[in-house]
C-alpha cells in the first residue's frame, strides 16, 4: 500500500463517518413541537445593511413591510454603507411613501457590514433585533415562527436562524446552489438539535439584543462576522437554534466570479474563526460543539485539500501524461486507430477490473447522499423535479464539489501566505 | 438574567453507533476486496498456465523442425504459432499491469507472477531469435529493458507501443523489468550486453541506451528489416 492509497483510505473513512453521523441524526428528527400561544408579540428591530443594493433593496424592505406581524412592532433600520449607486435614493423614496411605518436610514462611510450592524445596534431598543441582507427577502410567516422559537426555549437562547432558500434559481450555477442550500438547511436543523450551529446567516438571523450588546456587538475585524458571532455565543454557552419553517429567500451569485468572491470570504472567515477559537477545539467543556462540530469544520478544509490532491493525481496527471504521449509520437495516432478498428474490441468489464473496496465505499456514500438529499428537499418543502434533477445531481456531486474544493484550497493558501508575510 | 448551563452535552452513544456502522461498511469493503484480489490472482495464474502449455508446444515444434531440416514450408506454421503466443504474452502483460493498478495489497503472489512473466519473455525471445534465423522469418525482436526507478522509461514504452501498433505481429517487443530481483538469466543478459542505464533496447545484438525517439527508432527498424513503409 503506497502513500496515496493511505490518503484515499483516510478520506473514505472520514467521509463515511460524517455521512453516517448526519444520517443517524436525520432519522432521529421529531416533529413534536410545543404549542405556544403568544398574547403580546414583542417589538423587533430589523437592521438592513446595504452596499450598492439599488436592485434588491426595494423588494427586501417591502417583504419586511408585508410580514405577518403587528405593524407598530416592526422598526426598520437601513444602514447605507457608503453605496456608490442609488441605494440611498431608493430607500428615501420608500420612507416618504410609507409614512405610517417606522423606517430609519443611517448613512455611513463605507466601512463594512459589521460596523454597519454595530452602528444600527446603538439605536436598537427592542428586545429582539434581526439582521437582513439587502439581497434577501422574508416570507410572510418567518418572523412569527422565529419569535415562537424564542419562546419555546429558555433564556439561554441568543440567536434563532432562519431556513434559507434560493429565490427562483435561473442559471445552472444558481440551480446548483439551490441544491446546496436545501442540504445546508437540513444540516442546520440537525446542528440546531445538537446545539452546534456555528453560523448566523446574514439573511434574517434574529438576536436577543441584550445578549449581543453584553458580548460587545459584531466583530469588524473578521471576514465572516456571521460565523464569528455564532462562535462567540457558543463560547459563552448561549444557544443558537434554527426555526425550521421560517423561510427566507436569498439571491445567490449568478456568475463564477462573484461565487468565488463569496466563498473566499466564507472559507477564509471560517478558517480564521477556527484559529481564533482554537481553545474550544476538542475541549470537552464545550461538549459536542468543541469535540465534534469544530473538528468537522476543520475536516471540511482538510477534505478540500485531499480532494484537490486526488483530482490532480487521478484526473489531471493522467490527462497530462496522455498529452505528453501524443507529443512523443508526434501526433501520429494512425497506427492506434488501425489496430483499434481491426481488432475485435472486447468490452470485458469483469470482476478483475474492479476495485471492490473502493466500489463498496463509494456506493454507500452515494446511497447515503441520496437519502440525505431526499430528506433535505422534504425538509425544505421543495418538490424534486424528476426531469432535471439527475443531471443536476451528477453535476452537483462530481463537478460543483470539485470546483468548490479548488476555491477553498486557493483561498486558504492565500490566507496562510498573506498571514505569514504580515508577521 | 439567570444562566443555568455552563457545560455542553456530548452525544457519546451517537458517535459510537456511527463508528460501528462506519467500521462495518469498511470491513465489508475490505473483505470483498480480499476476495476479488484472490480471484484476480487465480485468473492470472490460469493465464500463465495456458502460456506454459503454449510455450512447450512451441519449443516442441521448433525441435521437431530442427530434426527435419530443409522442409522450409513448415516455417510458416512456426511463424503463426510464434505470433499467437507472443500476442497472448502481451495480453498477460496488460493483465499484470492492471492487477498492479487495481489491487489494494501487493502479495507475494504478485511478485511471483511478475517473475514468471519476465522468464516467459526471455524464453519466447530465445525461441523467436532461433526461429527467425532458422526459417528466415521477416520478424524483428526488440529487448526492452526498463526499471521502476526510471522516469523516462514510460516515454520509451509509448514509442515502442506506437511501432508495435504500426507493424503488428512482425515486431516482437519483449519488455524486461530490470528491477526484478534474483533472476540469474536476467543478470546474465544485462552483463552480456553491458546494460547499466535504463531504458535500453537490444535490437539484433546491438545495444541502444537512453530514450530512442520516434525517428531514430524508425531508422533502426528500417536498417534491420526491409519492411514496407521504410
Amino acid at each position: 500500500m503506497n502513500r496515496v492509497d493511505l490518503i484515499v483510505w483516510i478520506a473514505y473513512f472520514i467521509s463515511l463517518y460524517i455521512a453516517i453521523f448526519w444520517l443517524i441524526n436525520v432519522l432521529e428528527i421529531k416533529k413534536s413541537r410545543k404549542i405556544i400561544k403568544i398574547k403580546s408579540w414583542p417589538s423587533v428591530s430589523i437592521i438592513i445593511p446595504a452596499y450598492n443594493e439599488e436592485k434588491h433593496i426595494k423588494d427586501c424592505i417591502e417583504s419586511v413591510l408585508n410580514l405577518d406581524y403587528e405593524n407598530s412592532k416592526i422598526k426598520i433600520i437601513v444602514v447605507n454603507d457608503g453605496s456608490k449607486d442609488k441605494t440611498k435614493e431608493v430607500v428615501e423614496e420608500i420612507i416618504s411613501k410609507k409614512k405610517g411605518r417606522e423606517i430609519i436610514l443611517i448613512n455611513q462611510k463605507n466601512s463594512g457590514k459589521a460596523k454597519a450592524l454595530n452602528n444600527a445596534l446603538k439605536l436598537v431598543k427592542t428586545e429582539f433585533f434581526a439582521c437582513l441582507d439587502a439581497d434577501s427577502f422574508v416570507s410572510k410567516k418567518a418572523l412569527k415562527r422565529i419569535i415562537k422559537t424564542f419562546y419555546e426555549y429558555d433564556n439561554n437562547l441568543a440567536i434563532v436562524t432562519p431556513a434559507m432558500k434560493i429565490r427562483n434559481p435561473k442559471n445552472l450555477l444558481q440551480k446548483l446552489q439551490y441544491v446546496e442550500y436545501n442540504i445546508s438547511m437540513l444540516l442546520h436543523r440537525l446542528m440546531s438539535n445538537l446545539n452546534s450551529i456555528y453560523v448566523a446567516p446574514g439573511p434574517f438571523s434574529v438576536y436577543k439584543t441584550e445578549i449581543v450588546k453584553k458580548l460587545g456587538g459584531f466583530d469588524s475585524t473578521t471576514l465572516a462576522e456571521d460565523q464569528e458571532i455564532a462562535y462567540r455565543m457558543q463560547k459563552n454557552f448561549y444557544d443558537i437554534k434554527q426555526s425550521p419553517n421560517a423561510f427566507v429567500y436569498t439571491t445567490p451569485p449568478n456568475n463564477f466570479k462573484s461565487l468565488y468572491r463569496q466563498r473566499r470570504r466564507w472559507y477564509i472567515g471560517g478558517f480564521s474563526n477556527i484559529i481564533k477559537y482554537r481553545k474550544m477545539f476538542l475541549n470537552p467543556k464545550y461538549g459536542h460543539f468543541g469535540i465534534v462540530q469544530m473538528p468537522f469544520n476543520l475536516l471540511n478544509f482538510i477534505m478540500a485539500f485531499i480532494g484537490v490532491f486526488l483530482i490532480i493525481y487521478y484526473i489531471l496527471m493522467p490527462i497530462l501524461r496522455f498529452v505528453k504521449n501524443i507529443f512523443i509520437i508526434k501526433f501520429d495516432v494512425y497506427p492506434y486507430l488501425k489496430t483499434f478498428f481491426s481488432q475485435k474490441i472486447k468490452l470485458s468489464l469483469t470482476i478483475i477490473d474492479l476495485n471492490a473496496f473502493r466500489t463498496v465505499i463509494i456506493l454507500f456514500l452515494l446511497v447515503i447522499s441520496l437519502i440525505m438529499l431526499f430528506f433535505a428537499f422534504k425538509n425544505a418543502d421543495e418538490k424534486i423535479k424528476r426531469k432535471s434533477i439527475t443531471l443536476l445531481l451528477v453535476l452537483y456531486f462530481f463537478v460543483y464539489y470539485a470546483v468548490l474544493s479548488f476555491v477553498c484550497v486557493i483561498s486558504i493558501l492565500e490566507f496562510l501566505i498573506l498571514r505569514k508575510r504580515r508577521w | 438574567m439567570r444562566r443555568k448551563k455552563f457545560r455542553r452535552e456530548l452525544y457519546k452513544k451517537k458517535y459510537l453507533i456511527t463508528g460501528i456502522f462506519t467500521m462495518l461498511i469498511f470491513l465489508v469493503g475490505f473483505f470483498l476486496g480480499v476476495i476479488v484480489d484472490n480471484q484476480r490472482i487465480e485468473s492470472i495464474r490460469a493465464k500463465t498456465e495456458v502460456q506454459e502449455i503454449d510455450l512447450v508446444d512451441l519449443q516442441l515444434q521448433y525441435d521437431y523442425l530442427n530434426k527435419i531440416l530443409g522442409q522450409n514450408d513448415n516455417c510458416e506454421v512456426l511463424k503463426i504459432a510464434l505470433e499467437s503466443s507472443v500476442r497472448k504474452l502481451g495480453e498477460s502483460l496488460s493483465k499484470v499491469e492492471k492487477y498492479e493498478k487495481e489491487t489494494t495489497t501487493k502479495t507475494e503472489d504478485y511478485i511471483r507472477i511478475k517473475k514468471k512473466y519476465l522468464l516467459d519473455n526471455i524464453r519466447y525471445w530465445n525461441v523467436a531469435e532461433e526461429a527467425k534465423e532458422y526459417c528466415n522469418l521477416s520478424i524483428l525482436s526488440i529487448l526492452y529493458f526498463y526499471s521502476d526507478s526510471c522516469d523516462s522509461c514510460p516515454n520509451q514504452g509509448v514509442i515502442l507501443s506506437y511501432y508495435k501498433n504500426l507493424y503488428g505481429d512482425s515486431l516482437l517487443v519483449f519488455p524486461l523489468d530490470a528491477s526484478v530481483e534474483d533472476i540469474g538469466i536476467l543478470r546474465m543478459i544485462l552483463l552480456k550486453y553491458n546494460i547499466t542505464k535504463f531504458p535500453s533496447l537490444v535490437i539484433n545484438n546491438k545495444v541502444y541506451s537512453g530514450v530512442i525517439d520516434k525517428e531514430e527508432l524508425k531508422e533502426i527498424i528500417c536498417n534491420e528489416t526491409k519492411w514496407e513503409g521504410c
